[in-house]
């Protein structure tokens, strides 16, 4: 190569790590200034000063003095926890008998998972609501998590995807061996799904606990049952623009995501790459 | 766990018959295995679809019994100057941002892969904002884009320039939330990261030694490879567009400073923000107009069903994919 | 034993599974079922719900132990924090509460008209509670269509604070009676940075800034948006009056400059209050802010006034809106009589009234509260009274569907503001109204 096209080339790269450093400090910036921001007092907050000084972290106790934090992170929990198990255990038969069986109508299934997955959840709200409040349900977290024992379209789809690709062989190995199907599904089959069903149950449990509109719609009149992103929505409602505080109480409610994706992070990695390579 | 052979010893003639359909043992297990899906489809998507159509041609507002009127809210959905305001806003998110969206998530994934060192930290950066709870993003970028006291407003003016109003005015509330999107589009990001690597390596040497510059590579190459994985990509950005909600809602929310009314005005500024789900809710559970909502409801399932279909079209491989046998 | 920790399909031990599952049985069973409930001996728990919050709450809540303590066997549950729009869904709810306490009146003519609240004009007959007893105001606004859903509590009267200091200083010697002497005192009382940001505003002329809203600017040119049933701002010659001087008001600042100096206040309802810090030196507001200052900033020299008026009708100076606050009975609530018990208490005994109007620094609707000498006598509260009780003084007019006719209004008019709206575009806004309350209930009788 020419010296004159090393150059360019290395000034390509050197503009390709240029943009990307840029790109990442600029994805970190929101991140910094909450923190910086949660720190800060009162005035700070609104006075365009960029560091806090003093620092407060008095902050965060005090959110926790406003709002019942607790019981807003125990239903989060308890909607997040339930829904993922209901979801495995619901979404899981659905897909194997998608994937590893051939009969009659598993394209029309299939094709009803996909026209589900892709509705929009304000098409079957009104209805639905309706009827939860009929039945003296509104206003608890049983809306929230009774449908998710009945299959996720979403986690049906992937499961089914990752499950074509266990090759026939080990099932019919273990049906000569004499075991049933259910045996051969669980003890067989199954384990080899782990990647899968580990990556599903991460997506339910942070769709869950990043859920806004379905417990806006059906926990809101009860404050007993808000999770906590109806609390940080109520508490800027209160606290608008004491926005040390504000930021304080975000940053709580991010704080365990975050947590969780770096000691899960090849997981999420590997469970978002399944649904798209895959496809 | 021993893999039989075909020199397994012979097995009597009716174990070993896959063709045909299912055996009658395994024709009921697999009716076990779908019958939570079918109550929860029946239960949770059969029921609501086929009410939700009854209501959209009554009135109701959960306290009275629904009263039949006919067309009526069809009418007023034809006429409601609302409509055509929140479909353009959930439009323009559904086919500019979206695009943005590829853009920008594909640009990322092509700078990170080139990248040996560090790029599982830069693809982590890159992936969590999109896992962060929306409505704690959408407080975020509330408080960072605050013409007053907010740090790029700070940054704008060291610079000599004023900030926009952002959330505040009608013509920036869009660009803003659109930040706020491609803030949060490293989920695609990393399946369009995964889908790079798949390209093949010859054919990419291949073209290179043709002549080809780096563009054509892109163009013939690298894009028929990676062409599911954007349809994909694309499919679920426009899905999730026509649901966007809980970002919209939050910007709605904040009145910057002022704002002493406790009664919310969803769509501030000017209705700029007042994307389709957002009127539905206004509609469906502010006035409890049920009947009309159920029609707004009726008018978005069409919609996104053509859409869905439109852009799923060519994807008969995933349908029919099958698992491999030996 | 090989099968201790046998694990069930999807990797997870057995044992974890069930226990999970007994979870959500018995949470499930937890959270249904959070409303008002009876014990065995007859023993009631209502539950109240209002949008109020830390201070104001904890007036209510000594108002309630009052109630408590003269009707034993009936516990009040207050739930605090409710904006209108869970009032709106709580009479839908079958664990909903039993009273609500909306803070406007605008809400009369949807839950009455709707057959949320109960119509109590059969228990009012029966206690002998009847007009004579309220501020008249009050007492129009509890009624719609013939139904009469609620009872007044409290009611805010808006009116007009300025800064005494701020005033001597610029040698203004007394508040603007007229809307061009508002300008005019706007004007040389706004101060600016060094960069050209406002650094101590005159008077925000923004229809979406703290308390302002249009209504308040509507009182000061006497326009209103109902002509008998049908909306008619297109051609009202005050309507085109009051956008022309809010125009002007704009321009004076400069629309960008406002909105920054808006992001930048600190919360009506705070400490940081622009007005009780010295950063504005005229303010609209309710008489509630009288005991705002006087918790967090007591030594803020500051006076009340009717707010200014149109040049062309002076006589209309003294005149006001009027908000009542009202209490009702959600149609679906377990324990009518008792609810029934307290909303009468809230509102007819002169006790409970004197602790709210004073605690909260409200107006009591009841008029034998009103012209109690136990009323805090600050003369700066006490001109509410004079205001509210002034002959041009008005109320929101009540409708089938509630306030939502002042977000058309509301969205117009920030159109209007920030330059992107035309008064032609008020016969939008006249159609828009009309449509939706034929929508809503057509031909409904109210």
């Amino acid at each position: 190569m020419t010296r004159r096209a090393l150059w360019t080339r290395l000034l390509g790269l050197v503009a390709e790590r240029c943009v990307l450093i840029v790109l990442l400090l600029a994805t970190l910036t929101p991140f910094v200034f909450i923190v910086l921001t949660a720190l800060m007092t009162d005035q700070q907050s609104l006075s365009p000063n960029l560091w806090p000084d003093p620092f407060r972290p008095a902050n965060f106790v005090a959110v926790f003095h406003d709002v019942p934090l607790l019981r807003y992170t125990a239903n989060t929990m308890l909607y997040a926890v339930l829904a993922t198990v209901g979801v495995l255990v619901s979404s899981v038969p659905v897909a194997y008998a998608l994937a590893r069986y051939r009969w009659r109508g598993r394209h029309t299934v299939l094709l009803g998972v996909i026209a589900l997955m892709l509705l929009p959840v304000q098409v079957t709200t009104v209805p639905l609501y309706i009827l939860y409040n009929h039945l003296g349900l509104t206003g608890t977290l049983v809306p929230l998590i009774a449908p998710k024992f009945f299959g996720d379209a979403f986690s049906i789809f992937l499961l089914r995807q990752f499950l074509l690709t266990i090759p026939q062989d080990y099932a019919n190995a273990a049906r000569i061996d004499g075991a049933g199907e259910l045996r051969t599904m669980l003890r067989v089959i199954l384990p080899m799904a782990k990647p899968a069903l580990s990556a599903v149950a991460l997506f339910q449990f942070l769709a869950c606990w990043n859920d806004f509109f379905l417990p806006l719609l059906y926990s809101s009149e009860n404050p007993n049952a808000w999770t906590l992103s109806l609390g940080l929505s109520a508490f800027q409602n209160q606290f608008s623009t004491q926005w040390n505080l504000v930021m304080a109480a975000t940053l709580l409610f991010m704080v365990p995501v975050i947590a969780v994706f770096f000691a899960a992070q090849r997981s999420f990695v590997r469970g978002v790459t399944l649904t798209g390579v895959k496809g | 766990m021993s893999v039989a052979t075909r020199e397994a010893p012979a097995r009597p003639a009716t174990r070993t018959v896959r063709r045909g359909g299912l055996r009658r043992r395994q024709r009921w297990f697999v009716l076990a295995l779908l019958s939570p899906g079918i109550v929860g489809a029946a239960v949770f998507f059969g029921y609501p679809l086929v009410t939700v159509l009854g209501l959209s041609f009554s009135r109701y507002n959960l306290i009275k019994p629904p009263e039949f009127i006919g067309l009526s809210n069809y009418r007023f959905l034809f006429s409601d100057p609302m409509v055509p305001k929140a479909i353009v806003n959930t439009l323009w998110f559904a086919v500019v941002v979206v695009i943005l969206q590829l853009v920008y998530a594909l640009g990322i994934a092509m700078l990170v892969s080139r990248i040996r060192r560090g790029s599982t930290l830069a693809r982590a950066i890159f992936y969590l904002p999109s896992m962060i709870p929306p409505i704690a993003s959408a407080l975020a970028f509330i408080y960072l884009l605050n013409p007053g006291t907010g740090p790029v407003a700070a940054a704008l003016r060291l610079v000599g320039v004023d900030s926009p109003l952002w959330f505040d005015d009608p013509h920036w509330s869009k660009p803003a939330l659109t930040l706020l999107a491609l803030w949060g589009t490293g989920n695609l990001m990393v399946i369009f990261f995964a889908a790079l690597l798949d390209v093949p390596t010859e054919l990419v040497e291949a073209s290179t030694m043709d002549g080809a510059n780096a563009v054509q590579r892109f163009r013939h190459v690298t894009l028929p490879s990676i062409a599911p994985v954007l349809q994909f990509a694309a499919v679920t950005a426009v899905i999730d567009a026509l649901q966007y909600f809980a970002q919209a809602y939050m910007v709605s929310n904040v009145h910057n400073g002022g704002g002493a009314a406790t009664t919310l005005v969803l769509g501030y500024p000017q209705n700029s923000t007042l994307f389709y789900p957002v009127y539905l809710y206004v509609q469906g559970f502010r006035y409890f107009n049920m009947g009309y909502a159920s029609a707004l409801a009726i008018l978005l399932f069409v919609v996104s069903m053509i859409v869905a279909a439109v852009l799923m079209r060519g994807s008969r491989r995933l349908v029919h994919a099958e698992a491999e046998e030996s | 034993m090989t099968r201790r920790n046998a694990k069930s399909r999807n990797g997870f031990p057995r044992r974890r599974v069930a226990a999970a599952l007994a979870v959500l049985a018995v949470a499930a069973g937890l959270l249904t079922g959070c409303g008002g409930s009876d014990d065995a001996d007859g023993h009631v728990t209502l539950t109240m719900w209002s949008a109020y919050t830390g201070r104001e709450l904890g007036v209510l809540r000594g108002v309630l132990d009052d109630f408590e303590a003269s009707h034993p066997g009936i516990t009040v549950r207050s739930i605090g924090a409710q904006d209108d729009d869970k009032l709106v869904q709580g009479i839908r709810s079958h664990d909903g509460p039993d009273v609500e306490w909306a803070p406007s009146d605008d809400f009369t003519g949807l839950f009455c008209s709707s057959g949320g609240w109960l119509d109590l004009s059969g228990r009012m007959r029966a206690a002998g509670i009847g007009q004579k007893q309220f501020v008249p105001s009050a007492w129009r606004a509890t009624t719609f269509g013939g139904t009469r859903c609620a009872l007044p509590v409290l009611a805010d009267v808006v009116g007009f604070y300025y800064n005494t200091k701020l005033f001597r200083q610029a040698g203004i010697t007394h508040p603007p009676r007229t809307v061009s002497e508002l300008r005019a005192d706007a004007k040389k009382l706004t101060t600016r940075a060094k960069d050209g940001s406002i650094d101590t505003a005159g008077f925000v002329p923004l229809a979406g800034f703290y308390s302002n809203a249009v209504q308040y600017f509507q009182v000061m040119f006497g326009a209103d948006v109902f002509d008998g049933h049908t909306a008619k701002l297109a051609g009202s010659p005050r309507w085109h009056a009051m956008l022309r001087w809010q125009r002007q008001m704009i321009d004076d600042y400069g629309y960008t400059a406002l909105n920054t100096y808006n992001a930048r206040v600190g919360g009506n309802f705070t400490a940081s209050n622009a007005f009780e810090t010295g950063r504005l030196a005229m303010n609209i507001d309710g008489e509630y802010r009288t005991a705002f200052v006087k918790a967090d900033h007591p030594d803020l020299p500051y006076d009340t006034a009717p707010l200014p008026v149109s040049d062309d009708h002076p006589e209309r100076y003294g005149a006001g809106f009027v908000t009542s606050h009202i209490a009702g009975i959600p149609h679906n609530s377990a324990h009518p009589d008792e609810a029934w018990q307290l909303v009468r208490y809230l509102s007819t005994n002169r006790h409970a009234q004197l602790a709210l109007g004073n605690g909260l620094n409200n107006i009591p609707t009841l008029t034998g509260a009103l012209h109690s000498p136990h009323l805090d006598d600050d003369p700066r509260f006490r001109r509410f009274i004079s205001i509210a009780e002034n002959r041009y003084s008005v109320s929101a007019p009540g409708t089938p569907i509630g306030p939502a006719y002042q977000q058309i209004i509301g969205t117009y008019v920030d159109g209007w503001q920030s330059g992107s709206q035309r008064i032609s575009g008020l016969s939008d806004v006249d159609e828009q109204i009309n449509a939706m309350m034929a929508q809503a209930a057509p031909g409904e009788d109210w």
